[in-house]
């Protein structure tokens, strides 16, 4: 697949890079038809996060259709076609915060925690989406949708 | 003294013995020979024979769940990322495999010295092991049902000689840092069923430099789809 790149500190490019793998058995893989660009994303562009590596795909707001689906998916909450809005603030759903949703302060689905723990962010890379399957929203409204190419 | 003040000394010391001795005068003097002093306490401290490692982490799960999923010890390396096995040779007794300097295996042998139901596992390493690791962990209820808190603690003593200083250059990364995202990945593992991760994510081309530095940093194995159904299985355990 075509996927925007960080190429370093102000450099950014269009690679062909390996399609997205499940990785985990609640991941899903999302084919994305329309995103955007985040304020959020002029952080990482000029390199203000510091476990952003070169080759580092962009991008965490978007909309799709659901391709893949893990093993340990619950198919009643996301199945195989649906089409999905994707909130930034990933979550895994069983943490005491989750449990309580508030879902931006999970306790487990940032894989740079250690960093979590001294500043308090999260840092996002790519568009295989973990861990909670029910976090997907699903839309079956006519939301227009316009695929990049 | 610990290596952080060992180092603060020698540089501290050496920087104020050059400026004083640059200053040619009685105070510089005065300053040369406090820098001189403080080189002199630097260098006689001799660097620590262990490392210790201590932390603790709120589970969202009851003391027992958490002492299930520990207390069997083979299932450790799921989230116990240096680890390559942990095999029971005896009645309390494990042979415990860690991947060490350069991808060379690492043994030790340990006995369970201390083990209360769903509270407490202590063991201690047994004497012909090439290092000595000797520890605790403890599941205590946490206030206001916000579940089990984990605590643990370690102790490293690697051998002497060559070998030692392997050792210690890769427990040089932190051993409380590693601790921490062992427990860290506890956690997730008994919270969800699985450990979040981007290891193994697609990307577009690294440099050089990243390629280097992941070679040089071998915990961050990419868990394939067996080890992902023995995780599943260890949370089947627990529920």
């Amino acid at each position: 697949m075509k996927a925007v790149c960080w190429m370093g500190v102000g450099k950014m490019s269009v690679e062909t890079v390996p399609d997205p793998e499940i990785l985990n058995r609640r991941d899903a893989i999302v084919r994305i038809t329309s995103t955007c660009i985040c304020g959020s994303d002029l952080h990482l562009y000029n390199g203000f996060i510091p476990t952003m590596e070169q080759g580092d795909i962009m991008g965490h707001e978007f909309m799709g259709e659901v391709v893949e689906v893990g093993a340990g998916v619950d198919r009643d909450k996301l199945k195989i076609g649906d089409r999905v809005v994707v909130p930034f603030t990933i979550a895994c759903g069983n943490c005491f915060f989750c449990k309580r949703e508030l879902w931006s302060c999970c306790d487990n689905s940032n894989p740079n925690y250690w960093m979590g723990e001294a500043v308090g962010f999260l840092a996002f890379r790519s568009v295989r989406l973990y861990p909670y399957d029910g976090w997907l929203c699903r839309r079956p409204g006519p939301i227009r949708t316009r695929a990049f190419r | 003294m610990n290596p952080k003040q060992r180092w603060g000394a020698l540089i501290a010391g050496g920087s104020l013995t050059l400026l004083g001795l640059s200053r040619r005068s009685a105070s510089g003097l005065a300053l040369a020979a406090a820098g001189g002093a403080l080189v002199y306490a630097g260098a006689r401290t001799k660097l620590p024979d262990h490392f210790e490692a201590a932390s603790s982490l709120l589970l969202n799960c009851t003391p027992e769940e958490a002492f299930r999923l520990w207390r069997n010890f083979k299932d450790l390396p799921l989230f116990m990322y240096r680890l390559e096995s942990v095999t029971q040779i005896g009645d309390g007794r494990y042979r415990w495999i860690a991947a060490g300097p350069f991808g060379s295996p690492l043994r030790w042998d340990a006995e369970i010295v201390d083990e209360r139901q769903n509270e407490l596992i202590a063991w201690r390493s047994l004497p012909d092991s090439e290092i000595e690791v000797d520890g605790y962990v403890k599941f205590r209820p946490a206030p206001a049902g916000r579940g089990t808190l984990v605590i643990a603690r370690v102790l490293y003593r690697p051998p002497g000689g060559a070998a030692a200083r392997a050792v210690a250059k890769m427990l040089g990364k932190d051993p409380k840092f590693m601790m921490r995202q062992d427990l860290r990945r506890f956690k997730a593992l008994i919270e969800t069923g699985e450990i979040p991760t981007i290891d193994g994510q697609t990307h577009g081309p690294r440099s050089v430099a990243t390629a280097a530095m992941r070679l040089a940093d071998p915990d961050r194995p990419i868990r394939g789809d067996a080890e992902m159904r023995e995780i599943l299985n260890a949370k089947r355990r627990i529920a």
